[in-house]
Formats: C-alpha cells, structure tokens, sequence
C-alpha cells in the first residue's frame, strides 16, 4: 500500500495526528483561532481546548455557562488546570440568572447519580446568593468559587486529574510574626477542596498536581491533608504544604493517601524543608504505609552542592549520612528516587553528590562552593585525598585573582597557558613586567630570550614611575575583585593599602612577592633569583618553571639548590608563551599610561 | 562480549515502498521501535534478509535515517504520558529545526513515517513543527499556510465563537 508522492496535505494526517500537533499548541487563543480554520480543525482544536481545560481569572463561569448550553462537551473533559483559581478578586455570581440556575439543576440531574451528593451541590448552590456572609470559605476557596467549582468537577464525568495553584492562607490564620512557633503549631491540617468538591473528586482524581505559588502569597502555606483523595496515584505537591514553618514535617502516612505510586516534592526555596521531609517519609514507606509508591521526584529550584548545604541549618550531624543511607534503602524497596536540580530542572545525582561532600574536607567543601562547582565534579578531577589536599593548600595560601583558573591549571595533564596567566600571581607580574619591557625594549636587543635582572627591572621602574603607577592601581583593583570572590583576602587589602603609605614602593613589591612564594625557609638570594625566573621570561621554560618555590614540598629545597648548576645549561625553551596575548597586554598598558597623563 | 557484538550483526537492510534497499547501521535503525521489535522477534538470525517497510519510500525513509544517525545517541523516550504534552511547543533543538527545513509535503511524510516507525521523539519534533506554524496566525492564515478550503457558514462559525468564547479571554 504504497502511497502515492504527490499531494501529502495537512489532512492526509490521521486525526489521531492532528490532535498530538494541536497538543503541541499552548495557548487557548491559537487554538481558538484553529477551530475556525476549517472543520477537520475545529473538531480537533476544540477536543484539545476542553480536554485539557486551562482556565484563568474568572473563565471557570464562562465554561460553567458553556456547558449548561452543551451538555455534551462536559465529558470530554480530562484534565482541568485551574491556574491561580484565587488570583482575581470578587466572583459574579449575580451574573447566573435564574435560567441558568435551572439549566444547572438539570444538567447536574443527569450527571450527578447519587442523590445525596446532588442535594448537597444543589443546597450549596440555591442557599448561595446574597446568604453566605462574605469571605467564608470552603476548604481554601471561598463560597463562590467552591460552587462554581463543583458544578464543574461534578459535570465533567471523564475528569481524572486536576491542577491548581493554591490560594493564599485566610487572613484568620495570617502569621503573627512575633510567635511564629505558636501559630504555625496550632494551625491544623486543611484539605484543598472540601464539601461537595471533596465529595466528587473522591473517587474521580488520579493525578493531582498543585503548583507552587507563583507570587507572593504570605509566611504561610496551607498545611495540606490528601488522605481523603482514595483515587489519587499520582501527586505533584509543594514541599512547603506538608513541612510547617517550624520544620515539622506532617507525619506522610496521615497526610497523604495511601494508594499513591508517584510523588513529586517540589521543594521550594527552604532546602531544609526537604531533609525534615525525607526522614519522615522513609519511616512512613518501611512502616509499609504505601504499599504502591514506585517511584518519588524531588525538584530544587538550585543546584545539588546548596542542597547539601542547607544540612547546616539542620540540627542533626549524621543527617547526610542518614539521607544516602536512606537513598540505597529506597532502591531495595523498588522505590525509584529522582532528583531535578535549577531552574532547567536537570537531573542530578543527589547520592554521588552526597557521596563527594562526605569525601571531601569542609575547607574542600568551602574552595568548591567559592569555584562554583559541585562536589562530585571535585571529587572526580582528584580522587586522591593527598593530591588534593596539597593542591587546597596551595589555593588558600595564594588566595588567588581566578581560583576556577587556578583548579585548571593544576588539574590539566598538559600546561593551560591561557589560565596560568589568568591566574593573579602570574598576570599581575606579567603585568608590571610587560611595562618595563616597553620602556626598555629599544636598549635590549633580544627581550624574549634577555632574562631582565632585579637592578635592571628597578631602574625600568624608576624611570617609568608613571606606568607603574597605573600597573601598581591595576593590581589594587583585581585585588579589590578577587576580594569579592574569597573572603580570605578580605583583610590583605587593607593592610597593604596602610603598608603602602608607610614604605617606598620598591619594598611593597618585594614583601608582595615574598607573600606569593612558599614561606618555607630558604635564602632570600635563592628566593628571587627563581622567583624572577618564571615571570621574567616570555618563553616557557619548565626547567626554570620547576625551580620556581612554590611548586615543590619544603625538603625538596636541598635537592633542587644541587640541581639548580647541573641544569642551568642544557635549559631550552620548549614551549613559547602566546606572544601576541605578551604584546596585547603591553599596548593596554601603554595605552593607559597615556590617557593618565592626558588626564 | 565480543561474541555479543557478531551475534546481532551491526548493518541491516531495509526495503522501502518503491522496492529499494538501503543498507543501515543496527544501532541506527534501532531508534523505530517497529524495526527494533522485528528484529527482536527475528532473534538475529536472519538479518542479512532485508525488512520491508511497505508504508515509506526511498526519499522519505533516507530522510527519516538521516534524523536517527544523528539522534543515535539519545537516551531512549521517557514515559512521558499524555498529561505532560501539552507543554514545551516551541522548544526544538537547532538541528532538527535545521533538519525539518523542507517543503510541506515531506514534512508530513516524516511525520506519517514517524508514526508508523514508531519513533516518538521525531513525531514530537514533526508535531512541533506544525504547531509552530499554526502558532500566532489567524483562521484565515492557517487556511492559506495548508491550502485548505474554509468549509464553514457563517452561522457555523458564529456558534464555534460562542462555544469558545471563554477561552478567548486571553
């Protein structure tokens, strides 16, 4: 049955086709638009509007209204999101007529079988206008919108999930800031829906997926009770409605009903809320209370390494222990345990992460935090504890402009040109070299291979006080951001800047260098002569590089003094440092120079 | 392991609409869930024996392998259900947005393909790429953008406005 090339159309696609593309459509208002393209579209657009019914403000009367004229379209009807039900003020209940009331009486007649339950929707609707003092509430909702929606939810006979955005907590039960504590202890429980909204939904809903509030709605979050919801397997849930304010987490098993197989925790903004949660939890699942739960997702609005952190605000101490524990205990009871991490909602492996952090110091812990990177990516560049430890020294004691740079200069099996001169140490001398290399550059013949002695960088100083000057603000300055980055240098600035005024500016730049290098105890000639080895030379010459301090453990000091005249001859350059980036930086310097004395 | 990998042979062939043979990696073919199926149901045996794909033809079925060479590497589709489709319309990757440049005619070719090769994540871009097209355009627009006739009375459509008039709102 080969089709035929010519002529594929848009309505050659079966409708089951054409209903998955007007699924892709998000917005109500194309899909309007669609129904009126043609009658293949309509039916299709229309099927997609009413299956997954996406109301907003106050559209849930226009659709209640809808359906008294089209009895027929209410069954199609799978899925209704609610949106922010509470967002718009008032309810138009004096919009309903009394020809409306009655349309509404029958169609609930064929709709609702069981008499009990249509008497109590009926008697909430004919004692509603003008009887109900303003601002009582059903469950969460207030008179007029619990009617409208159990008209609705009692119509839809197909309706099997539901998601809704909750309203804020009611003004009796606002927070009293000065005793939280109390408040939030006496506040009890409080089901979502309740009267004949509970009494529908009951049996009917499947999956409930109540969304975190998408502004500001108070302290508060209603303290939620599902138990009720029998049908309920699937549930999306804001950790915030299940933890109170005082980290109390509600005992799951009388919260949440038993028959559930998925549940979502979104877990907000108050990491903690999670770990309060997930011990409770696990007692409730070994305890055998859902005996069907397959499958949990935990969604973090940041990143794995600040949900580790949040353990701080904990009280217990083996609380990350407990939770891996708890992760590998899940696994043996067939409980699938993902978590999503940011905004992207990635999927992120909470038990590595946790594994790494336990791994790792709190002072590895604290330099990762401040590179901005997870644990698990640390632990995995240097499983070994020594590797790491020397490396974490050396970060702390240089307390450098780009520690990111300096992690991947260390951890590259080759040399990383580009991050070696990012790093402070190195740039700020290349800086200031670069300056007295432009000055002298008419004198010395070979400046690339000329290794400038400590006199003749001095006198370049003397001579160009004025680049200096700009070279010594530039330092000032990424100094001054580096600060920023790591709170170890938060004093180094200031005591320098009260150093500066004191000593002559030659001294300030010994004592800095000094400061850079390793303080083992070495002879101060040694000391500078390696240390202006490295900076001084535009060729990269690993021979001099290893000479330098600081890459070395103290004992090796003896050892390298020895090796020091052995290798002094046969050093040859053998990888050459990006010169254009050498003569970049100059011309900047230079620039600068310039625009100062202008100014 | 290195009897696992010449036990299932890694090339297959496949026999489009129009009678033509085209030779294809296993891995490859394996993103149709139909094809994968067969060949499961075969048990490696007689893979040297070409499949009949009797609903593609050649240009269609190039261009459907095309997207699964490059897509060879995913991880396989997760269980997204119905309730979570209605999401997410416009998001598709640069390549297969480069991949779907094609006239109408081959664009619903793919999308039947994918459907009848089981290959969800291409359906899902084909879908996308329809929607995408029909987003932000009047009735009258969407008419033009397919070529199809307006079949309505104006009474008709005046009663679809009505029924649909709460979801206009915004």
């Amino acid at each position: 049955m080969s089709r035929p090339r010519a002529r594929c159309k848009i309505s050659d696609l079966p409708p089951e086709l054409r209903l998955s593309v007007a699924a892709k459509l998000q917005s109500n208002s194309d899909l309007c638009r669609l129904s009126l393209a043609n009658k293949q579209f309509q039916d299709v657009a229309q099927d997609t509007l009413l299956k997954n019914l996406k109301l907003r403000g106050t559209t849930i009367r226009k659709v209640v209204k809808t359906l008294l004229d089209r009895p027929d379209l209410a069954c199609k009807i799978s899925h209704i999101d609610l949106g922010d039900y509470e967002s718009e003020a008032g309810s138009a209940l004096e919009s309903f007529g009394a020809s409306d009331l009655l349309k509404c009486l029958q169609l609930l007649k064929s709709a609702v079988v069981d008499e009990d339950l249509r008497y109590w929707i009926v008697s909430t609707m004919v004692s509603q206008p003008g009887t109900a003092p303003p601002g009582v509430r059903f469950g969460s909702y207030t008179h007029n919108r619990t009617f409208f929606l159990a008209i609705l939810v009692a119509v839809a006979s197909c309706l099997m999930s539901l998601t809704i955005e909750l309203p804020a907590v009611a003004p009796e039960d606002t927070v009293n800031l000065l005793s939280q504590a109390a408040q939030f202890d006496k506040q009890g429980y409080q089901a979502p829906f309740e009267g004949p909204v509970l009494a529908v939904l009951r049996n009917r809903l499947c999956h409930f997926n109540i969304s975190e509030p998408a502004r500001w709605k108070g302290l508060a979050m209603h303290n939620l009770v599902l138990h009720d919801l029998d049908a309920l397997t699937r549930l999306s849930v804001p950790l915030a409605a299940l933890v109170r304010k005082n980290m109390i987490a509600n005992p799951p098993h009388q919260v949440l009903p038993s028959g559930l197989k998925h549940l979502e925790l979104q877990v907000g903004a108050d990491g903690q809320r999670f770990y309060s949660f997930v011990g409770e939890l696990f007692f409730s699942i070994a305890r055998r209370l859902f005996p069907k739960l397959r499958q949990i997702d935990a969604y973090f609005p940041f990143c794995p390494r600040s949900l580790i952190n949040f353990v701080g605000y904990t009280d217990d101490v083996g609380m990350l222990e407990m939770v891996e524990e708890i992760l590998q205990k899940l696994d043996m009871f067939g409980i699938g345990f993902a978590t999503y991490f940011g905004k992207e909602k990635k999927l992120g492996d909470l038990g590595s992460e946790l594994n790494a952090r336990l791994e790792l110091s709190d002072t590895e812990a604290w330099l990762t935090a401040m590179r901005g990177e997870q644990y698990s990516t640390t632990l995995a560049r240097q499983p070994d504890p020594i590797v790491r430890r020397k490396a974490m020294v050396l970060e702390t004691r240089l307390s450098l402009k780009n520690p990111q740079d300096l992690g991947r200069l260390f951890s590259s099996p080759t040399l990383d040109l580009e991050s070696l001169s990012n790093v402070r140490f190195f740039g700020g001398i290349f800086g200031g070299i670069q300056g007295t290399n432009k000055s002298k550059k008419d004198s010395s013949s070979n400046v690339s291979k000329t290794i400038l002695t400590e006199q003749n960088a001095d006198s370049a100083l003397e001579n160009t006080s004025e680049i200096e000057a700009k070279n010594e603000s530039k330092e000032e300055k990424e100094e001054q951001k580096s600060e920023t980055n790591s709170p170890a240098a938060t004093e180094a600035p200031r005591l320098r800047s009260k150093r500066k005024a004191r000593k002559p500016k030659k001294a300030i730049k010994d004592k800095r260098k000094r400061r850079f290098f390793s303080s083992a105890p070495v002879t101060g000639t040694e000391k500078e002569k390696s240390a202006d080895a490295l900076p001084l030379e535009l060729t990269f010459d690993p021979n001099k590089w290893l000479k330098v301090r600081f890459f070395e453990t103290p004992g090796d000091a003896r050892s390298r003094q020895e090796a020091d005249t052995n290798s002094e001859a046969n050093s040859e350059p053998t990888c050459s440092f990006s010169r254009s980036r050498a003569e970049k930086k100059k011309k900047d310097v230079v620039r600068g120079a310039g625009e100062r004395t202008e100014g | 392991m290195a009897s696992a990998s010449t036990d299932a042979a890694k090339v297959i062939k496949v026999t489009t609409s129009d009678g033509i043979d085209i030779t294809v990696d296993r891995q490859v073919a394996e993103r149709s869930i139909l094809i994968k199926n067969l060949l499961e149901d075969l048990g490696g045996e007689s893979t040297d024996e070409p499949i009949p794909i009797p609903n593609v033809n050649e240009a269609v079925m190039k261009k459907v392998l095309e997207w699964c060479e490059h897509h060879k590497a995913d991880p396989p589709a997760s269980q997204d259900d119905d309730s979570d489709s209605r999401k997410k319309s416009t998001d598709i990757e640069e390549w297969d947005q480069k991949f779907m440049q094609v006239d109408q005619e081959m664009l619903f070719e793919i999308i039947l393909a994918a459907n009848y090769l089981d290959i969800k994540a291409l359906l899902d871009v084909g879908c996308k790429t329809v929607a995408n097209m029909i987003k932000g355009k009047s009735p009258d627009e969407i008419r033009k953008t397919f070529n199809i006739q307006n079949d309505f009375t104006p009474e008709e459509e005046d009663q679809i406005r009505r029924e649909n008039e709460w979801a206009e709102d915004r």
